[in-house]
C-alpha cells in the first residue's frame, strides 16, 4: 500500500519528528541551557503527545481563514457604525480594561513562547509553542485593530502601551506575565498555558465574551471567539505540559505542585478585574461572577484536578478561598475602581437600581448585607453634591500587586493583612496565597515595582499626589478618568443619541 | 526556601528605606470602615506623632467619612503588624516603634461603620 | 450527574458549527446543551464523541474534522484526534 493516503497521526509523526537533531560542535547542555536548571527530569521527550495533531500547512490554512473572517466583521462593523449599537457607553470601561490590560498580556505571551519554543529541547514542543508565539501576536494585533475603531470615538484608549507602563491597576497583569517570562521555561507554560489557560481563561473568554455579544458588541465578540479558537490549542498544549512532565519522573511531582498552587492563585488574583467586568460593566447582564466561578472552576476546575489526581496532584493551594472570595472580591473591587477612578484612564459609576437589584438575586445577603449599604452611601454623597473620591495612595499586597480590598474569607467586616520580615524588611501582602508566593521566592519578589511605593520613592515624574499621577499618566479627569456620568464619553453618547441615555433599565434587556 | 536559578541572583528591595530619603513609608487601616476600599499608604517622617499624624494627615484623608466625627482617641485598640498594640499618641512614630512599612491598624469598639455595616 | 466528570465543548452559535452541534447531540446521549449569546456549551459525562460521519450526513459533502477549529471556542479533557472522530474524556492519556 505504498500510494494510501497518509492517516492523521502518521502525517502529524513525519511532519513534527525528527526536525532536531543531536548537536555535536556544542554540548546539548549549552545549546538548550534553561531547560534543567529547575529541577525537572525529562528522560525521554519523544514522548511528548501533541493532543490537536495541526501540521504547520493545516495551521496556516485554518488560521487565515480565522483572519478572513474577523476582519470582514470588523469592516462591517466599523461601516455601520456598531459603535453606536453598544448597550451604553458604561460598557466601554470593560473594553478599555481589555485594551489597557489584556492585550499587553498577549505581547508579553508571544515573547514568552518564542522563548521557550527555542529552549526545550524536545521538537514537539518546540513545535506547539511556535504556534502559540505566532496565535498570541495575532491576538495582540486583532485585539489593537479592533479597539482601534472605538478609538476614535471614545477616550482612554489612546496610548495603551504608555499606561502599561504607568498606570497603577496595570501592574497588576504586567506583574503578573513578568514573573512568569523571568521563569524557568516548565514554570513558564505551566504557568501561562496551564494555570492561566486551561484553568482560568475560560472565564475571560466565555462569559465575558458573550456578555459582549449580548451588549452589541460584535468587534469584540469575534476577535474574542477568534482568540479563544486558538486558546483551545493552548489549553490542551497546557495539560500535555502538565501530563507529560509528570510522567516523566516523579521527582517531578512536588515542584510541579508548587507551580500549580503559585499560579493559580496569581491568576485568580489576576482574574478579580475580570470578574468586575462580568458583574459591574456589562449594562445587560449575562452571567455573575460567582456563576462563572462555579462553572469553569467548581465543576470544570475540579474534573481537571480529579482526573490528574492519578499523578499524585491536589487541587492548588487556597482553592476553597478563592471559591469563598467569589461572593465578595467583585464588589469590593468595584468599591476601588469607583473611588480611585480619577487616576485611571477609565471611568466608573454607582451601579443603577435595576443593577443593584440584579446584584441582589445573584449575591443574596452578601450583597445588600456588605455592599448595598457602599452604594448607598455613596449616592448619598453624590445627591450632595460630594462625589467621593480617593486621595491617598493604597496600600499594595507586595505578590499580586492587587490594592488589599479584600477582608478576610469568614468575617466580610474584617480588612485581610499578612506580614513577613525577610532580611530585616518588613513585607505586606493580601492573603496566605500571596505570603507562600512571597516566601518561596524572596529574592525574586523583594523586587516588586509597585506603584505607590515608586511614586512615594518620587518615580512617577516627581508626583506625590493622586492628581500629579493623574497628570503623569496622560489621563486627564472628565476626558479619560473620573466618574462615567461627568465624562465626555457620555456627554457624546446623549448627542450621538439625540440626546437620550440608552442604558437598559433591566438587567435582561 | 531559596529560589531555584541559573547563577547569582542578588538584588537590593525596590523599595528599602533609604530609597525614602529620612522618611518611611507606613500603612493604616480604620477597621470596620470598608468605605475606605483599601488601607491607605503615607510617606511620612518618623519624627511625626501619631496624634499628629491622626490629625493632620489621616482625618483630612477621610473627613467624607460620616463616623470621623464619632472617633475617640481614648478609646481605639490599636495593632501594629497586627499584634496588639498600646502607643502613646504623644509619641513620634520612631518612639512608638513603628519602623518602615509597619502596618497599623485601629479600631474603636462600637463604630462599626454605618448602621453598623462595617462601612 | 456528577459535576466532576464532565467533559464539555463549545462553538460559536452560527450556521457553520449548527451541523457539528446538531451532531454532537445526536451522537451523545447525555449532553446538556446551554445556550448564550453567541455560544452553545456542549457537557457530556466522561466522554464526548465529535464524528465525522455524522456531521457529513448533516450538510450532504464531505467534512474534514479539523475544521472544528474555525468556529471552536473551548473545550475540556484529554483530546484523541483522528480522520473520523474527535474525542474529548478524562482518563490515562495517550
Amino acid at each position: 500500500m505504498a500510494d494510501r493516503k497518509l492517516g492523521l497521526k502518521e502525517k502529524y509523526q513525519l511532519m513534527t519528528r525528527g526536525l532536531d537533531w543531536e548537536t555535536t560542535y556544542q554540548p546539548m547542555d549549552k545549546v538548550f541551557p534553561f531547560d534543567k536548571y529547575e529541577g525537572i527530569k525529562i528522560k525521554d521527550w519523544s514522548k511528548w503527545e501533541d493532543p490537536f495533531r495541526l501540521t504547520m500547512d493545516a495551521y496556516w490554512k485554518y488560521q487565515s481563514e480565522k483572519e478572513r473572517k474577523l476582519y470582514a466583521i470588523l469592516d462591517s462593523f466599523s461601516q455601520n457604525n456598531g459603535q453606536l449599537n453598544i448597550s451604553d457607553a458604561r460598557y466601554m470601561t470593560a473594553i478599555k480594561l481589555w485594551a489597557q490590560g489584556i492585550t499587553p498580556l498577549e505581547y508579553y505571551a508571544h515573547r514568552g513562547f518564542c522563548h521557550v519554543g527555542r529552549h526545550f529541547r524536545g521538537a514537539g514542543a518546540r513545535v506547539a509553542c511556535q504556534m502559540q508565539a505566532l496565535d498570541e501576536l495575532r491576538h495582540a494585533q486583532t485585539q489593537m485593530h479592533a479597539f482601534s475603531h472605538y478609538n476614535k470615538y471614545f477616550s482612554g484608549l489612546h496610548q495603551a502601551i504608555h499606561m502599561r507602563d504607568r498606570a497603577w491597576y496595570l501592574s497588576i497583569p504586567k506583574s503578573f506575565f513578568e514573573d512568569a517570562l523571568t521563569s524557568g521555561p516548565f514554570e513558564f507554560v505551566t504557568s501561562i498555558s496551564f494555570a492561566f489557560e486551561y484553568v482560568l481563561t475560560n472565564l475571560l473568554f466565555m462569559p465575558f465574551v458573550s456578555g459582549a455579544a449580548y451588549n452589541g458588541d460584535m468587534a469584540t465578540t469575534t476577535f474574542g471567539f477568534s482568540a479563544q479558537s486558538d486558546e483551545s490549542r493552548h489549553m490542551t498544549l497546557g495539560l500535555e505540559v502538565v501530563k507529560f512532565v509528570l510522567e516523566q519522573h516523579e521527582d517531578n511531582v512536588p515542584i510541579m505542585q508548587r507551580y500549580i498552587d503559585k499560579w493559580f492563585w496569581r491568576g485568580y488574583r489576576l482574574l478579580a478585574l475580570v470578574g468586575t467586568m462580568m458583574d459591574y460593566m456589562l449594562p445587560k447582564k449575562v452571567m455573575s461572577w460567582a456563576e462563572a466561578w462555579g462553572i469553569y472552576w467548581e465543576e470544570n476546575g475540579f474534573a481537571l484536578f480529579n482526573d490528574l489526581s492519578r499523578y499524585g496532584i491536589r487541587l492548588p493551594k487556597y482553592h476553597e478561598i478563592a471559591t469563598k472570595e467569589k461572593l465578595h472580591i467583585t464588589h469590593q473591587a468595584w468599591n476601588v475602581f469607583y473611588t480611585a477612578c480619577p487616576a485611571t484612564g477609565f471611568h466608573a459609576w454607582l451601579p443603577q437600581p435595576y443593577e443593584m437589584d440584579w446584584l441582589s438575586e445573584k449575591y443574596g445577603e452578601t450583597f445588600d448585607r456588605f455592599y448595598r449599604p457602599r452604594y448607598e452611601l455613596f449616592g448619598e454623597m453624590e445627591k450632595a453634591g460630594k462625589r467621593f473620591y480617593t486621595n491617598r495612595l493604597p496600600f499594595v499586597c507586595q505578590t499580586c500587586q492587587v490594592p488589599d480590598f479584600f477582608t478576610e474569607v469568614d468575617n466580610p467586616m474584617k480588612q485581610a493583612v499578612r506580614h513577613h520580615e525577610w532580611r530585616g524588611m518588613k513585607f505586606n501582602f493580601c492573603s496566605d496565597g500571596c505570603k507562600d508566593i512571597f516566601v518561596n521566592e524572596p529574592e525574586k519578589f523583594c523586587q516588586s515595582y509597585i506603584p505607590p511605593q515608586q511614586i512615594y520613592q518620587g518615580n512617577a515624574g516627581g508626583a506625590r499626589t493622586l492628581q500629579e499621577y493623574a497628570a503623569w499618566l496622560h489621563c486627564p479627569m472628565g476626558s479619560d478618568a473620573g466618574d462615567y456620568y461627568s465624562s465626555d464619553d457620555y456627554k457624546n453618547w446623549l448627542k450621538w443619541h439625540g440626546g437620550r441615555d440608552t442604558s437598559p433599565t433591566t438587567a435582561a434587556a | 526556601m531559596s529560589m531555584v536559578t541559573i547563577g547569582t541572583y542578588d538584588f537590593p528591595c525596590a523599595d528599602r528605606v533609604e530609597n525614602y530619603g529620612t522618611d518611611i513609608n507606613i500603612y493604616c487601616c480604620w477597621e470596620h470602615h470598608l468605605l475606605i476600599p483599601c488601607p491607605a499608604a503615607y510617606r511620612l517622617s518618623p519624627e511625626i506623632t501619631l496624634r499628629d499624624f491622626l490629625e493632620q494627615v489621616f482625618k483630612p484623608d477621610h473627613d467624607h467619612h460620616p463616623q470621623m466625627l464619632q472617633l475617640d482617641y481614648t478609646q481605639l485598640r490599636w495593632t501594629h503588624d497586627s499584634q496588639p498594640w498600646s502607643p502613646d499618641l504623644a509619641k513620634s512614630l520612631r518612639d512608638n516603634g513603628v519602623t518602615h512599612m509597619s502596618y497599623l491598624s485601629f479600631y474603636q469598639p462600637g463604630l462599626d461603620g454605618v448602621n453598623g455595616s462595617g462601612v | 450527574m456528577n459535576l466532576h466528570d464532565k467533559v464539555f465543548i463549545s462553538f460559536q452559535n452560527n450556521d457553520e458549527a449548527r451541523p457539528i452541534i446538531d451532531a454532537i447531540i445526536a451522537d451523545n446521549p447525555g449532553a446538556i446543551v446551554s445556550e448564550m449569546p453567541a455560544m452553545i456549551k456542549i457537557d457530556v459525562p466522561k466522554r464526548l464523541v465529535v464524528k465525522r460521519e455524522t456531521i457529513e450526513q448533516n450538510i450532504g459533502r464531505a467534512f474534514d474534522l479539523q475544521s472544528i477549529h474555525i468556529n471552536l471556542i473551548s473545550l475540556s479533557g484529554n483530546i484523541d484526534e483522528s480522520e473520523d472522530e474527535f474525542v474529548l474524556a478524562w482518563g490515562k492519556r495517550g
